[in-house]
C-alpha cells in the first residue's frame, strides 16, 4: 500500500501492531467505556506491555526509539478504536515528556522506566481554575522550606490524576517573575496533602476522567525539573509535542467517522439505491476526505520537523488546529450522513462527535493555536 | 473417459460427500471407478457397488489403511492415478488431507474446492473465502480435484452393479499412527464460528420463549443462539448473544431470524450470512428484504413445526 | 531441534477484495497486506516451542516478491530467530512453493516444519501436504494441538465432525488450524529488535527449482449478489428449499 509522505516501513510496522491491539482490545469496549464512564487507565498495563506507554521516550528509559511519525500513526490507531484511551495516553505523555525535557538524568532514571513499563502512570497539572490558556496567571505556589518545597494550590481538569503514580505539577517559585517564575515538579501521587476530587462530568472522552487536584504538600528539592524558573519553557516544549498527539487523536477519530460514513453510504438504500449514489452525499464524503488528508499531511510535516530536530512550534500548532477542526467537521458530517441513526447511541457517530469536541479546546484552544502560529510569523 | 473417485467412509458406510463426488465425476467422465481403502469393508463395498454409474470398485484392505492415514494412502492412490484423466475426492478434511499429498507424489497441481466443472480441464473454485470465484484450467495430464459436496447433486444409492476388484494394499510406512478420534458432542457452538445461527427477537416475548422455542430448534441444528438488541434489552437473552452493529458481526452458512423485525443495526451484523431465513408475523418487516426465504406467520407454531419436519426430513 | 515455519504475505483479512474490471485477477494495488493468519498461528506455535525449550532455533521462510521481507520481519518480531526469503516476482503456485520449501528444508535440516493450513487468498490448502509428500515425511494437517516429546509428535487434528489424534515420527510437517493457539500481540520493542535479526535472500534459481505455474487462472468474478428475498408458503416448502435449493442441510 502506498504510504503518505514521510512514513517509513518501520513506522507502518509499529502502527500495524498498535492497530491490531486497538481493534481487538479497545474498539469492542469503546461504547461501554463511554456509556459507563469506565476509566481507560485500566488499559495502561497492557499498553505498556505492548510498548505504547513509553513510546515517546528514548530507548535508554524504556522507549523503543520510534520516530515522531510512528508515534502519530500509533496514537491515531488508538483513537480510531477509542478516543478516551488516546486521551489517557496523551496525558501520560505530557507528564513523561515534562520529565524528559525538563529533568536531568537522575530524575529521568527515577521515573521514566517505571512510566514506560506501566508500573507508574503519569498525570500533568498545569491548568488552574483561573489559568487555562494563560499559564502565567497560575497562582499555585512552591515555596522553599529547607530540602523541600511547600506546594500549595488547586489544579483543574487533570486527566489520569486519581490513578497516577506521579503528577508533574507546574507552580510559581517566584510570583513576581511572570512566566520566568514558574517551576516544574514531579510529585508522587500518594504524597500526604494531595486531594483528588471526584471526576468531572464530561461531554466526551468519558473514559478519560479529569479531576480537580488540591495540593498542600511537601516535595523534595530533588523532584524539581531543572532550574527554578525553567518550568514555563519546559511546558511550552512539552505542549509542542502534545499538540501533535492531539492532532493524531483528531486524525484517528476522523478516520473512524469517515470509514463509518463511507460504509453507511454504500450500504444504506434510499429509494432503491445506495446513498453513495447521491451527489449531495458524495460531496460530503469528498469534503471529509479532503480535510482529513490535508490534516494528515500537515501533521506529518510537523512530525518530520520534530524528527529532524528543527523548531516546530508553529507546525505543531497548525497541525493541532487543522486536525482538530477537521475532526469536528468530519465527525459531525459523518453523523449527518447517517441521518437519524447517527443520532442514536446504537452507532458510534454521536460518541465520535462528543469525543472530538475536546480536541479544539485542550492543550491550547484553537484560538491559542492561531496565536502561536501568528507569533512565529511576526515575532 | 474413466474417472477415479476416492471414497470417504468410516469402514462401514460411505460418507454422503462421496455420493456428491461421484455426482461431480459423472460430469467429466462416463465410467467411474471408486477406490475404497480401509479395513473390514465388506458392507461398504457392497453399498458402493450398487451405486448407479460406478463401473468398478477398487478395494484395498489392510490394517494400516483403517484410519485413512495420508502417509499410507497417498502412495496407493498415486500408483493408480496415472491410469486416469481425473481423480476426485470430496473437499472434506479427509480429501484435503490426502489429495495434495498424492498430487505432489506424481508432480501434479491439484485443484481444491471445485464448485463447478466447466469442461474436463476447466473448473470453478472459490477463493478469498468465497468472495471471489476463480475459473482455472489445469495443464496437467491427470486432473486431481477435491470437490465441494454442496455444489454437486449426490448420485442415488441403488440401482447399479459394479465389478469389484481387490488391489494390493501397499505397505505400512510406519510414519504415522492413529491414536484416537473424538466426535464432537452437540454442545452449542460459539456465535462467531457457528455454521448455523438461530436468532430471536422481540417477537419471542419472553426469556422463557427463548428457552422453549429457540433452544430446542438450535440444538437440533447444532446452531449457536443469537438475539437482536431489542431482545437483549428486554432481557430475553444475555448480552453476549447480541448480533448487530454493537454486538457480534456474524456470517454463518445459515441464519434464522425468528421474530426479528430487522432494524438496520441488526442487519449490519448478519447480512453477510450465506442463507437467511426469516420467520415473522409481520409481512412488511424489513427482515424480509434481506431474507432468502421468508415465512410469514406465528413463530410459536412455525418453529416447532419446522423442528418436527427437520426430524423427519433429514433424519438420514 | 530446529523448527522451520513458512509464512505467506496475503491481502489483510479485513479487506474486502474486488475483482479487476477485466476479470484478470483481484485488485491488489493499494490494498493492505499482512501475514496469512494461519501462518501467524504457525509462527506462534514455533515460538512457543522455543520458549518451552523444545525448539532450539526458529527459522521463518517466505516466498515471493521483495515486500515479503515485511512479513518475515513480523515473524522475527514474534520471536523467530532468523529468516529466509526466496525472492521471486513470478506467480508461485502451491506445488512450486512446496518444491522451493523442500529445497530450503534440505539446506536447513529442520526436524519440524510448521505452516498455516491454508492461505486466505487462494484458499488452496495444499502446500503442507505437498511438502510432506516431496520430503517423504509424515503430516499432521489442521492441527489444533501439538505435543512433542522424545522424538515423537502427537498432533490433534480438526477433522469434519470432531478431533483426531495422530502420532507422527520426526521429522514431520504440521499445518496449523485456527484453534491451535492465539497469536501474541507483537510488542513494539520486538519490531525494532527484529530489524537486527538476520534475513537471507535467495532465489529459486539458487535452489534449482522450476517454478512455472501449472494451473492457469482464466478469470475471476465476484459471486452473484443476493437475489431479492422470496416468501415461502409453508414450513414444508421451506424445508424442501433449504435442502434442495440452498443445499444447507
Amino acid at each position: 500500500m502506498s504510504e503518505r509522505l514521510g512514513i517509513t516501513e518501520d513506522d507502518r510496522a509499529i502502527a500495524d501492531a498498535v492497530a491490531r491491539f486497538a481493534q481487538n482490545e479497545l474498539a469492542p469496549q469503546a461504547h461501554i467505556v463511554d456509556r459507563d464512564e469506565i476509566r481507560t487507565t485500566r488499559y495502561a498495563s497492557q499498553l505498556a506491555e505492548l510498548g505504547v506507554m513509553g513510546m515517546n521516550l528514548p530507548e535508554r528509559w524504556g522507549g523503543i526509539g520510534a520516530s515522531p511519525a510512528a508515534l502519530i500513526l500509533s496514537i491515531a490507531e488508538i483513537a480510531k478504536a477509542c478516543g478516551s484511551t488516546a486521551s489517557m495516553i496523551g496525558a501520560h505523555y505530557l507528564a513523561t515528556d515534562s520529565i524528559l525535557i525538563g529533568g536531568d538524568d537522575m530524575i529521568r532514571d527515577r521515573y521514566l522506566p517505571d512510566a514506560a513499563s506501566g508500573a507508574k502512570l503519569g498525570a500533568f497539572a498545569l491548568t488552574e481554575p483561573g489559568a487555562g490558556s494563560n499559564p502565567a496567571g497560575m497562582i499555585t505556589r512552591a515555596e522553599r522550606e529547607g530540602e523541600h518545597y511547600r506546594l500549595r494550590g488547586v489544579k483543574q481538569f487533570i486527566s489520569n490524576a486519581d490513578d497516577a503514580g506521579f503528577i508533574v505539577v507546574y507552580a510559581k517559585t517566584d510570583p513576581n517573575a511572570g512566566t520566568r517564575g514558574i517551576s516544574a515538579f514531579v510529585v508522587d501521587r500518594h504524597t500526604p496533602g494531595i486531594t483528588v476530587s471526584a471526576p468531572e462530568k464530561l461531554m466526551g472522552i468519558r473514559g478519560a476522567p479529569a479531576h480537580e487536584v488540591t495540593f498542600d504538600c511537601l516535595v523534595p528539592v530533588a523532584n524539581r525539573l531543572g532550574e527554578e524558573g525553567a518550568g514555563f519553557y519546559t511546558a511550552m516544549k512539552v505542549l509542542d509535542n502534545s499538540r501533535l498527539d492531539v492532532a493524531a487523536t483528531s486524525l484517528g477519530l476522523s478516520e473512524a467517522a469517515l470509514a463509518a460514513a463511507v460504509a453507511w453510504a454504500k450500504e444504506r438504500k434510499v429509494g432503491g439505491e445506495p446513498l453513495a449514489n447521491k451527489q449531495g452525499i458524495q460531496w460530503m464524503l469528498a469534503d471529509m476526505k479532503l480535510r482529513l488528508e490535508a490534516a494528515w499531511l500537515i501533521t506529518l510535516q510537523a512530525a518530520a520537523k520534530r524528527g529532524a530536530g528543527e523548531k516546530f512550534s508553529d507546525y505543531s500548532a497548525m497541525a493541532k488546529l487543522c486536525a482538530s477542526e477537521a475532526a469536528g467537521f468530519i465527525t459531525d458530517t459523518a453523523l449527518q450522513v447517517h441521518g437519524g441513526y447517527g443520532f442514536t447511541r446504537e452507532l458510534p457517530l454521536e460518541r465520535l462527535v462528543r469525543d472530538a469536541r475536546i480536541l479544539r479546546i485542550y492543550e491550547g484552544a484553537s484560538e491559542i493555536q492561531r496565536t502561536v502560529i501568528a507569533r512565529a510569523m511576526v515575532a | 473417459m474413466t474417472v477415479l473417485v476416492i471414497a470417504e467412509h468410516d469402514n462401514h458406510t460411505l460418507k454422503a460427500a462421496t455420493l456428491s463426488t461421484i455426482g461431480a465425476a459423472l460430469q467429466v467422465g462416463d465410467e467411474i471407478h471408486v477406490l475404497l481403502a480401509g479395513q473390514g469393508l465388506a458392507a461398504v463395498v457392497d453399498a458402493t457397488a450398487r451405486i448407479p454409474g460406478v463401473a468398478k470398485v477398487l478395494v484395498a484392505e489392510e490394517v494400516h489403511l483403517a484410519h485413512g492415514l495420508a502417509e499410507n494412502l497417498a502412495p496407493l492412490v498415486a500408483g493408480l492415478a496415472r491410469r486416469y484423466l481425473h481423480v476426485l475426492a470430496p473437499a472434506s478434511t479427509f480429501g484435503k488431507n490426502l489429495l495434495p499429498r498424492v498430487a505432489a507424489l506424481i508432480d501434479v497441481a491439484p485443484v481444491s474446492d471445485v464448485i463447478a466443472i466447466e469442461s474436463p480441464d476447466t473448473f470453478k473454485r472459490p477463493i478469498y473465502a468465497g468472495n471471489v470465484i476463480a475459473t482455472v484450467q489445469s495443464r496437467d495430464s491427470v486432473k486431481l480435484l477435491t470437490v465441494r459436496s454442496t455444489a454437486f447433486s449426490p448420485v442415488p444409492v441403488a440401482g447399479g452393479s459394479a465389478e469389484v476388484e481387490t488391489m494390493d494394499p501397499g505397505l505400512d510406512l510406519g510414519q504415522s499412527r492413529f491414536v484416537s478420534r473424538q466426535l464432537t458432542e452437540t454442545s452449542r457452538p460459539e456465535l462467531d464460528s457457528a455454521r448455523v445461527i438461530v436468532s430471536g427477537g422481540r417477537g419471542l416475548g419472553s426469556s422463557e420463549a427463548f428457552k422453549q422455542i429457540l433452544e430446542p430448534f438450535a440444538d437440533r441444528l447444532g446452531a449457536a443462539i443469537g438475539a437482536s438488541r431489542a431482545a437483549v434489552d428486554a432481557g430475553y437473552a444475555p448480552n453476549d448473544c447480541q448480533v448487530g452493529q454493537t454486538g457480534k458481526i456474524v456470517a454463518p452458512q445459515l441464519y434464522f431470524a425468528v421474530g426479528i423485525s430487522g432494524a438496520i443495526q441488526h442487519l449490519a451484523g448478519m447480512k453477510d450470512s450465506k442463507v437467511i431465513v426469516a420467520i415473522n408475523k409481520d409481512a412488511e418487516a424489513p427482515i424480509f428484504q434481506v431474507a432468502d426465504y421468508g415465512l410469514v406467520g406465528d413463530l410459536f407454531e412455525l418453529v416447532p413445526e419446522l423442528l418436527a419436519q427437520l426430524d423427519v426430513g433429514i433424519g438420514a | 531441534m530446529k523448527v522451520m515455519v513458512a509464512v505467506k504475505r496475503v491481502v489483510d483479512f479485513n479487506v474486502k477484495v474486488r475483482c479487476k474490471a477485466d476479470g484478470s485477477g483481484v485488485e491488489l494495488a493499494n490494498v493492505k497486506m499482512a501475514m496469512n493468519p494461519f501462518d501467524e498461528i504457525a509462527v506462534e506455535e514455533a515460538v512457543r516451542l522455543k520458549e518451552a525449550g523444545i525448539a532450539s532455533e526458529v527459522v521463518a521462510v517466505s516466498l515471493g516478491a521483495k515486500p515479503c521481507e515485511e512479513t518475515l520481519r513480523t515473524a522475527l518480531a514474534m520471536g523467530a530467530d532468523r529468516a529466509i526469503l526466496v525472492e521471486s516476482d513470478s506467480e508461485l503456485q502451491p506445488l512450486a512453493v512446496a518444491k522451493l520449501l523442500m529445497a530450503v528444508v534440505e539446506r536447513e535440516a529442520p526436524q519440524l516444519v510448521l505452516l498455516g493450513k491454508q492461505a486466505i487468498d487462494d484458499d488452496a490448502n495444499q502446500t503442507g501436504q505437498m511438502l510432506a509428500a516431496l520430503l517423504g515425511w509424515p503430516q499432521g494437517t489442521f492441527a489444533s494441538r501439538v505435543e512433542l516429546s522424545e522424538g515423537q509428535l502427537k498432533v490433534t487434528r480438526e477433522i469434519d465432525g470432531g478431533l483426531e489424534t495422530l502420532a507422527l515420527a520426526l521429522p514431520a510437517i504440521v499445518t496449523a488450524d485456527l484453534r491451535l493457539n492465539e497469536p501474541r500481540y507483537v510488542k513494539l520493542p520486538s519490531i525494532m529488535a527484529a530489524k537486527k535479526k538476520p534475513l537471507a535472500v535467495i532465489t529459486p534459481q539458487d535452489l534449482g527449482v522450476d517454478v512455472a505455474p501449472r494451473l492457469k487462472q482464466l478469470k475471476v468474478a465476484e459471486p452473484a449478489p443476493r437475489r431479492a428475498g422470496g416468501q415461502v408458503g409453508s414450513v414444508a416448502e421451506l424445508v424442501s428449499k433449504l435442502k434442495n435449493e440452498a443445499k444447507v442441510f
